[in-house]
């Protein structure tokens, strides 16, 4: 049976998409970061925007038009196996931060269809992560009780992640200061970190409004005195 | 037999008697929250006078310059005793103690959800604190201070045992402290009456719900830490040694990600116990219900994020430090928001001043100025003049006693003649209030100067320096006003207990579900729960008249399975633990001079095989559970034994390994290689173990007993078994898949 879709407003859908395909076009466009003064920072900014914002911001937008059947399946299956959306993508960020996959990419970084693969799978990461939070079927959303835990344990993973790079030495990461590291560390710890708050407070309020909605459906308390 | 050795219950408060079932034994067997609870608040009071005389003698040394009355090392431990007691053993109780006695009635439940690990959760706690005691027995008390820093804590500097009665006591505190909070969490979300939603929560459960999710985060990495020590100290491993390869500022890591935290969760139930008083005695709803619950889960979000201001005089470089100044100043906030939320509660209001309520408000200046001091650290430059000066002291009292203890003093006067079913004599309580407050301010204002002055803390004697002798003879004097009105307030609570005067149910006229049952509350709490609608119930079922607008419904959602539930936050806290442990083992594998070079000593292919055997173990579970379902029990039981063989498979091929390395002469004493590997995969295995012993105990089930297991049970050993797998694949990837691409790429 198909489940009611919710169609976000033509002006949020436009704005998300345009958002998310601006920061992409943004991190595509950053000066090519193993040649810059702070690689490891930089590299940290540009997963942070494609990650924590492109990604939520394409799923945010999705408009009903789009809607696929496969999208439905895709829904239901994760919300029904979020811990793999929450793995997946928190793996995801982690794998690049390995330094030898991270070496590795800054050799490889020189061909075009490395950094696409790099881009996408960053964005594909973020949407995957996000999706049971704001899947276009409100039906397959977490609580958003449940999305406050699911994001505040990630933003324990990014914290740790952050204090891993922030205090590593400098021989691990290819081309990097010592200083470049602690910032990108910290920018992954602390901004980073922020980023998820944020989410969790939205999704407060999120609950908020839709006790409020519920309540309007309902009896006063004196039919059972 | 059962039923002789340990009576049924008879009295909601039983007597001290021994020669009555209904007497002592009563207490010990007891699995009742409301009992637990009383005994969570004794076992407080007890670690408080014991951690009150260790300071009084202290601060009597500091009485003079120069004094002799104590050794430097008596000193040390007196402080390092009084630290560790009044944090793990007298502030963590009490709370516990109040949640344990309040969220089954203010939630419209009969109990805890798991009522016996609520008296494990008790009694190892009680165990760990009277451990960390018995060191004073077993050739001296721990003397590095609350938070132990290495390589102090280490065997060459402190040899005494003090320091392994301080890990062995503070890891059974862990313990219990881990597990009573995810019998609350469990509780809150599973037990509530049916018509309570998540908004309908009492502050005070709302505060003690958020705050375990803390403690469940947070409390894993203290017990890595002392996991740690405790192998350094007894195995001679190298964690935190600079010798063996090992990292001292990694101790300071793990305990302040545990520390700050930590810091909140003594404050968050406490902000939740003022956010139930000051309504009531203002006779006013709680300003802003939804920002105050919104900054409790800003706070304990935040309070991941700030621990490195802990650490700011460490030399971790000035980018690291500006970015933890701002976050610093950034919890400010969600605090500040609080504090206005209460001052706006009050006002307008028509208030009332019980001792409680005094408290409450003497909170607010006291917590203010300690949040102020705090902010002061925040300053990078501020915090390298104060950093281990008396400033510091005096910044952590005005939080812990002005904001901690203040409250827990305010909900106790304010639940007293509930739990007591009497009421404590107001004039002498407030006799307390004031010497205590005095007090306090004697004791620890004066602090602030002594430690912008220069004075540093931890040592047991200073020069005649001018001001230092007249400051710390009024902060004595002051610490010694503490100690009297903590000896009033115990004959305050015996002569309550015994000669109160009686209480009605709602002595308050108060607002939540509690106050709806007598004083004390009968062994079973509630026949019927009153119908709930906002977060006033019991208001708005004594005044139906005002409650015109306010709804009734079935608000409990999707039933939650207790066990599910429960496995669920037993893996999370574990999955903390091992980030500990796998954190600790890539910072070593990356550090300079790391000299493990194990691809010399690790067969990856080997691993990878026996590896894929407890991978397919997840699989074969998997089908333990679908023919189990199926009511194919003798499938399932099959599917159990092919479980059950994988694991040992893994767990031979894991033995061979370490044979192979303990051939080979690395073991976990030879460097950072094997002390962090041997750790790190041997909890692991230790993990798995469990899992085959659980197991086993099914299996027992299946095939001697015959017994259907109910389902629930079969999935939550299914959460446990797929996550010590899950916790493999990274242990895996670490240990040897990315060593061996390194190898390959290099």
């Amino acid at each position: 049976m198909m489940q009611p879709i919710e169609d976000p407003k033509r002006v949020k859908s436009v704005f998300c998409l345009a958002a998310a395909c601006l920061l992409l076009l943004a991190s595509c466009s950053m000066p090519y970061w193993p040649m810059s003064d702070h690689p490891v920072s930089l590299h940290m900014v540009v997963h942070i925007m494609l990650f924590l914002i492109c990604g939520p911001l394409f799923v945010i937008g999705l408009p009903a038009r789009w809607h696929r059947p496969w999208l439905l399946r895709l829904s239901r299956f994760l919300f029904t196996h979020r811990w793999l959306a929450w793995l997946g993508g928190t793996a995801i960020m982690w794998i690049w931060h390995v330094p030898v996959f991270y070496n590795a990419s800054m050799v490889m970084h020189g061909f075009p269809l490395f950094s696409f693969f790099h881009q996408v799978s960053l964005v594909a990461g973020g949407m995957l992560f996000c999706w049971p939070l704001f899947a276009p079927y409100p039906l397959y959303r977490i609580h958003p009780l449940g999305g406050i835990l699911y994001l505040a344990t990630s933003c324990i993973s990014c914290s740790l992640m952050g204090l891993l790079i922030a205090f590593t030495p400098q021989h691990v990461y290819r081309h990097s200061g010592q200083e470049d590291l602690q910032t990108a560390g910290l920018i992954m710890w602390v901004p980073g970190c922020i980023i998820y708050l944020s989410g969790c407070l939205y999704l407060f309020w999120l609950w908020l409004r839709k006790e409020r909605e519920d309540i309007a459906i309902i009896s006063p308390i004196n039919k059972y005195q | 037999m059962d039923a002789d050795l340990i009576p049924e219950p008879e009295q909601p408060i039983p007597s001290l008697s021994v020669s009555s079932g209904q007497g002592l034994l009563q207490w010990i067997s007891s699995v009742d929250h409301k009992q637990l609870g009383i005994l969570y608040l004794c076992l407080s009071l007890l670690f408080m006078v014991l951690g009150g005389i260790s300071i009084v003698l202290a601060r009597t040394q500091l009485f003079l310059p120069d004094n002799h009355f104590l050794s430097p090392q008596a000193y040390d431990q007196l402080f390092t005793m009084h630290g560790t007691t009044m944090i793990f053993f007298v502030l963590t109780p009490a709370i516990f103690g109040l949640a344990s006695y309040l969220i089954p009635l203010m939630i419209g439940a009969n109990d805890l959800a798991f009522p016996r690990l609520n008296s494990f959760s008790f009694w190892i706690t009680a165990v760990g604190g009277f451990l960390l005691y018995f060191s004073f027995l077993a050739g001296g008390a721990p003397a590095a201070g609350w938070f132990n820093y290495a390589p102090l804590n280490e065997m060459n500097y402190s040899s005494s045992p003090g320091v392994d009665y301080y890990c062995a006591g503070l890891l059974l505190g862990g313990i219990g402290t881990v597990s009573a909070s995810i019998n609350f969490i469990v509780t809150i979300l599973c037990n509530r009456t049916k018509t309570m939603g998540m908004r309908q929560l009492p502050m005070f459960v709302w505060m003690v719900l958020i705050n375990s999710f803390l403690v469940i985060a947070s409390f894993p990495s203290l017990n890595a830490a002392l996991a740690m020590l405790l192998l350094d100290r007894q195995l001679h491993a190298h964690f935190f040694t600079a010798v063996g390869g090992g990292s001292s500022i990694l101790w300071q890591h793990l305990f302040w990600l545990f520390g700050h935290p930590e810091v909140y969760i003594l404050i968050l139930p406490i902000f939740g116990i003022y956010s139930e008083i000051f309504p009531v005695f203002s006779r006013k709803p709680v300003f802003g219900y939804n920002t105050l619950v919104a900054s409790g889960i800003a706070i304990a979000l935040l309070a991941f994020g700030v621990w490195v201001h802990h650490m700011f005089a460490t030399g971790l470089g000035n980018t690291v430090n500006d970015f933890f100044s701002a976050s610093s100043l950034l919890i400010g906030v969600p605090t500040g928001i609080k504090i206005f939320n209460w001052l706006a509660t009050m006002h307008g209001g028509s208030l009332r001043f019980p001792v409680a309520m005094l408290f409450s408000i003497a909170f607010l200046v006291e917590f203010t100025i300690g949040g102020l001091s705090g902010i002061s650290f925040a300053i990078v430059p501020i915090d390298w003049q104060l950093t281990d000066t008396y400033y510091v002291v005096a910044h952590l009292h005005f939080v812990f006693i002005g904001g901690s203890l203040f409250g827990l003093f305010a909900g106790l006067f304010y639940w007293l003649p509930k739990i007591t079913g009497r009421y404590p004599d107001e004039r002498l309580s407030k006799w307390f209030f004031w010497l205590f407050v005095i007090g306090f301010n004697l004791t620890f204002l004066v602090q602030h100067a002594l430690g912008a002055m220069g004075m540093p803390r931890r040592v047991y004697t200073y020069p005649d320096l001018p001001g230092w002798a007249i400051l710390n003879q009024v902060s004595t004097i002051g610490g010694y006003l503490m100690a009297v009105a903590v000896a009033l307030l115990i004959y305050i609570l015996v002569k309550t207990v015994r000669r109160g005067a009686p209480a009605p149910g709602d002595p308050w006229d108060a607002d939540t579900l509690e106050w709806s049952t007598p004083s004390p509350p009968p062994l079973k709490n509630y026949d019927a729960v009153i119908p709930v609608a906002s977060a006033r119930p019991f208001r708005d079922y004594k005044r139906p008249e005002e409650t015109a607008g306010e709804i009734v419904k079935d608000r409990r959602g999707r039933h939650l399975n207790i066990y599910t539930v429960m496995m669920q936050l037993l893996v999370g806290t574990e999955a903390m633990f091992f980030l500990c442990l796998i954190m600790a083992y890539v910072y070593f594998a990356y550090k300079p001079g790391y000299q493990g070079a194990p691809l010399a000593h690790l067969d990856i292919r080997s691993t990878g095989m026996f590896s894929l055997a407890l991978w397919a173990s997840s699989f074969s579970w998997w089908r333990v559970e679908r023919t189990h379902t199926r009511m194919s029990n003798r499938r399932a039981r099959n599917w159990l034994i092919v479980t059950i063989v994988l694991a040992i498979v893994f767990l031979c091929g894991q033995a061979k390994e370490y044979a192979s390395l303990l051939h080979d002469g690395v073991d976990p004493s030879t460097g950072v290689f094997g002390t962090s590997f041997f750790t790190l995969t041997g909890f692991h295995g230790l993990h798995v173990s469990i899992g085959i012993l659980i197991m086993l105990v099914l299996l027992w089930q299946f095939i001697a007993r015959r017994k259907t297991i109910p389902a629930p049970i079969m999935r939550a050993v299914g959460i446990y078994w797929h996550f010590v797998d899950i916790v493999w694949v990274f242990i895996f990837a670490i240990v040897y898949a990315i060593p061996h691409l390194e190898k390959i790429s290099s």
